[in-house]
């Protein structure tokens, strides 16, 4: 696990139920610290999907498995990450999101993350766990 | 306090007509395929998502779902009521240029 960097916040961190119950507490959880953090409107509603589709890939790549969400504040962005007990195979195939697929079954849900995201990687942690991190451009503070 | 799921509620005012209200997610999106499947393919289907307050891809897979079956029926899944936020997940997606938004 990568340590924090002196100037990091570490907004959020807390561990969820491995089931679809949990998914509108974790996507709450996300966005009531973010707008603390200064995110609203579109960047809030963005910030809320990502963990929405993060949160159920953690679920649905390992169903009754615990997850872990933490939002890592620094001054230029935050990273979101969501970590479970999976292997990176469990990760959905990167695959190019373009108009031949628009209409698939699946794959969706990363291809939105990466869009809105400034950036994505996953990180391979102590005891199998995984964890994925998307990074989003902080608002610029309103004058 | 016990957390709160999301919840989706789903109401027929009219034939194949269907007002969804909530949050379309993993965990309600099966709840809102049942009732399209249970519409059927037999003609248009209008959905109305005015009082939808979040939709992700397990949502949107639940649309193009259903939009694939009832455009292979010849009929359409017409989608009313998109708000801001949708229309930008729509355009994303590249699904608006495939889904029937009036």
């Amino acid at each position: 696990m990568s340590e924090a960097k002196s100037e990091t916040l570490v907004a959020l961190d807390r561990t969820f139920a491995g089931s679809s119950t949990s998914l509108n507490e974790a996507r709450r959880s996300v966005v009531d610290c973010l707008a603390a953090t200064g995110f609203s409107g579109e960047e809030l509603e963005t910030a809320e999907l990502v963990a929405s589709e993060l949160t159920t890939n953690a679920v649905q790549a390992s169903p009754a498995s615990p997850y872990r969400i933490r939002v890592m504040v620094e001054p230029e962005h935050v990273d979101l990450k969501v970590a479970n007990k999976a292997s990176p195979e469990a990760l959905p195939p990167k695959a190019e999101w373009g108009p031949a697929e628009v209409l698939a079954p699946r794959g969706r849900g990363l291809a939105i993350v990466e869009a809105l995201c400034a950036a994505v990687h996953h990180d391979a942690l102590a005891d199998g766990w995984l964890e994925v991190t998307a990074r989003l451009v902080r608002p610029a503070p309103s004058t | 306090m016990n957390p709160q799921p999301s919840r989706l509620s789903l109401e027929s005012p009219s034939d194949r007509v269907l007002n969804a209200a909530g949050v379309i997610d993993a965990h309600t999106a099966e709840d809102l395929s049942g009732r399209l499947d249970e519409l059927g393919v037999d003609g248009n289907v209008h959905l109305d998502l005015s009082a939808v307050e979040f939709i992700d891809s397990s949502g949107l897979r639940a649309l193009v779902n259903a939009h694939q079956a009832l455009d292979g029926a010849g009929h359409q899944l017409r989608l009313s009521g998109i708000s801001a936020a949708v229309d930008r997940l729509l355009e994303i997606t590249g699904l608006r240029d495939h889904l029937h938004v009036v």
